[in-house]
């Protein structure tokens, strides 16, 4: 199901949370919300939920405008950073509490996604008896188990630690995909909102800086913002205005556009990182594979990268 | 060390205390001083005890047992009934204005216990001012009876024992993860759903904690009886007193405080049983 948000303002006392921001969310689709943490992205998710009402704007989930409905009226489901699992209650409980508040059958519908995360023979455990990962995945199931068409995902593999982080990410892919349901991802994981979403919406001080699909976003940052925060663009101020340039789009040689000296040089397992400052005292950083030969430290090298590299930014 | 004190404080003013009034409940009335005497003559075991043949086999002290059992097990559930949305209301409020409300629950606390029931007496007897506005706004036309009542004395009891219930409530659940019931509510539980499946569970450890910190007390309250309660309605803290220093019957009075004790510790043991499952 479709959400478009319209004009949202939100103020915590003196804090501006969310300052007019507009945003459009397709059906079936997985957007991710970026953004470094007081950007808004979690109000966001709150005030669609209806946990906390907005100051102006509107907020329409399918055709329904949301305004006055309280949390349990409301379509979406949410999963929480915590999972917020009812500690007194068994897994299979906290799985079917949606069902039961809707008075739909619950065994078969609980054992159904006991089966879909893995965890078939779990149900009578409590929550404190699983491992983090487990939790993670009954959290999900939980939100999911009345299907309800917009499912919001607040840091949903935060929690996590690094190795079964991608392992869940590509899980919740599969899950969106198989279930045709909406996801809104908040993240402040550049590599997990990349690697996951079909668009990416970056947040800063309460406003929509830049929403796109991921390669759009990451090869074309609109604003000075976006570049540095998705993948540590160059920036290079030139008459013309400011413009993003990509380490990993710089060639080192012995012909190019620029003159540079070769600083720093950190090998990263997969790349190389290579700092170069210009004769104009410009740091510029690039990235070679794992495999090349670095340049020496202090070397002369010529700068060099496609015309299309280059990319323009708002001001 | 900290074990070592708690010991030594339990042996001190727990057990020593009890150990005494436990032989004064095998002793033998005596008209000397102190007024009983052990059962002990020579060495040697002396029959002539009766209290606990009296305590078991006239009616009127399991009748004030019983009617003191009653009054605590009211008085905590309502104590427990108002503390929760009194908790919960006070929680809801801006966190500045929590500690002025907290402060007027405990506020009674700091006037004389004797006022306040003193004060009751004025609100509940006949020419008192309940009556009073009651009859002057045409309500009722002759005084109804409320003071020596059983509800008037319920009435002063909660009073009494309200802040016992609300505070052990309210700091529970102020620690609680209100996430859990913005879960609740998302998965589609209303109000008073999300109160009874989330809120009153996650408390309820709390919640029998402040109904035994009201019943306990409260089972063998003799004063709040004594100025509020009917006078043919004795209770068992009122009869112990009777005995004590009334008949200056010992023997039997420590034989009813022990009884009193050993009623009062089936639910202790039963909520420590709770508490260690959990």
């Amino acid at each position: 199901m479709s959400l478009r948000v319209e004009g949202l303002h939100k103020r915590f006392g003196a804090i501006t949370a969310l300052d007019g921001l507009d945003l459009e969310v397709h059906p079936g689709e997985f957007l991710a919300l970026l953004g470094g943490s007081g950007s808004g992205k979690s109000t966001l998710l709150r005030l669609v939920a209806g946990f906390e009402t907005p100051d102006a704007g509107r907020i329409r989930i399918g055709d329904r405008d949301m305004a006055g409905l309280p949390p349990p009226r409301r379509p979406c489901a949410m999963m929480f950073q915590s999972y917020a699992l009812f500690p007194h209650m068994s897994v299979a409980e906290n799985i079917g509490y949606g069902l039961r508040r809707a008075g739909l059958p619950e065994r078969a519908r609980v054992e159904e996604l006991l089966a879909l995360i893995g965890l078939a023979g779990y149900g009578a455990r409590r929550p404190a008896q699983l491992s983090g990962g487990q939790q993670q995945r009954v959290a999900l199931a939980r939100a999911l188990a009345t299907r309800p068409p917009l499912l919001l995902l607040d840091e949903p593999l935060a929690a996590l630690d690094a190795g079964l982080r991608a392992q869940t990410g590509a899980e919740l892919r599969r899950l969106q995909r198989e279930t045709g349901t909406s996801f809104v991802m908040v993240t402040h994981d550049q590599a997990e909102a990349l690697g996951l979403a079909d668009r990416i919406a970056l947040l800063a001080g309460g406003r929509l800086e830049q929403i796109g699909p991921p390669r759009e976003v990451y090869a074309q940052p609109a604003t000075r913002f976006v570049a540095e925060f998705l993948g540590a663009a160059n920036l290079l101020e030139t008459a013309d205005g400011v413009f993003a340039l990509r380490p990993e789009r710089l060639r080192l040689g012995a012909t190019g556009r620029l003159a540079a000296r070769v600083g720093q040089v950190a090998f990263r397992g997969d790349d190389w990182s290579v700092a170069c400052v210009t004769a104009a005292g410009q740091l510029l950083r690039a990235t070679l594979p794992g495999d090349a030969v670095p340049p020496e430290p202090d070397a002369a090298v010529m700068l060099d990268w496609d015309d299309g590299a280059m990319v323009r930014l708002r001001a | 060390m900290i074990r070592g004190m708690a010991g030594a404080w339990l042996a001190l003013l727990v057990a020593a205390p009890l150990l005494v009034v436990l032989a004064i409940a095998f002793a033998i009335p005596d008209p000397g001083l102190p007024p009983f005497r052990l059962p002990l003559q020579a060495g040697r075991w002396v029959e002539g005890n009766e209290s606990w043949a009296v305590l078991t086999q006239d009616g009127f002290y399991l009748a004030a047992l019983l009617r003191s059992l009653a009054l605590a097990g009211a008085t905590a559930g309502l104590c427990l009934l108002l503390s929760y949305p009194m908790a919960l209301g006070i929680l809801s409020a801006a966190p500045e204005r929590r500690v002025l409300l907290l402060a007027l629950v405990v506020l009674p606390l700091c006037i004389g216990f004797v006022l306040r029931m003193a004060a009751w007496v004025g609100l509940l007897r006949d020419s008192g001012l309940i009556n009073q506005a009651l009859q002057a706004l045409g309500v009722i036309t002759e005084p109804w009876p409320m003071l020596y009542t059983p509800g008037g004395l319920l009435a002063g009891m909660v009073h009494s024992y309200l802040p016992f219930a609300l505070l052990p409530l309210y700091a529970a659940l102020a620690a609680r993860d209100l996430r859990l019931e913005e879960a609740a509510a998302d998965l589609g539980a209303g109000a008073f759903t999300v109160f009874r499946t989330i809120t009153l569970p996650g408390s309820a450890a709390a919640g029998a904690a402040a109904f035994l910190l009201v019943f306990i007390p409260a089972a063998g309250e003799f004063v709040i009886p004594a100025i509020l309660g009917a006078p043919d309605a004795l209770l068992a803290g009122g009869a112990i007193w009777q005995e004590f220093f009334g008949a200056r019957d010992w023997p039997l009075a420590a034989a009813a405080s022990v009884a009193l004790l050993a009623a009062l510790l089936p639910p202790l043991v039963l909520w420590q049983r709770l508490e260690r499952r959990r």
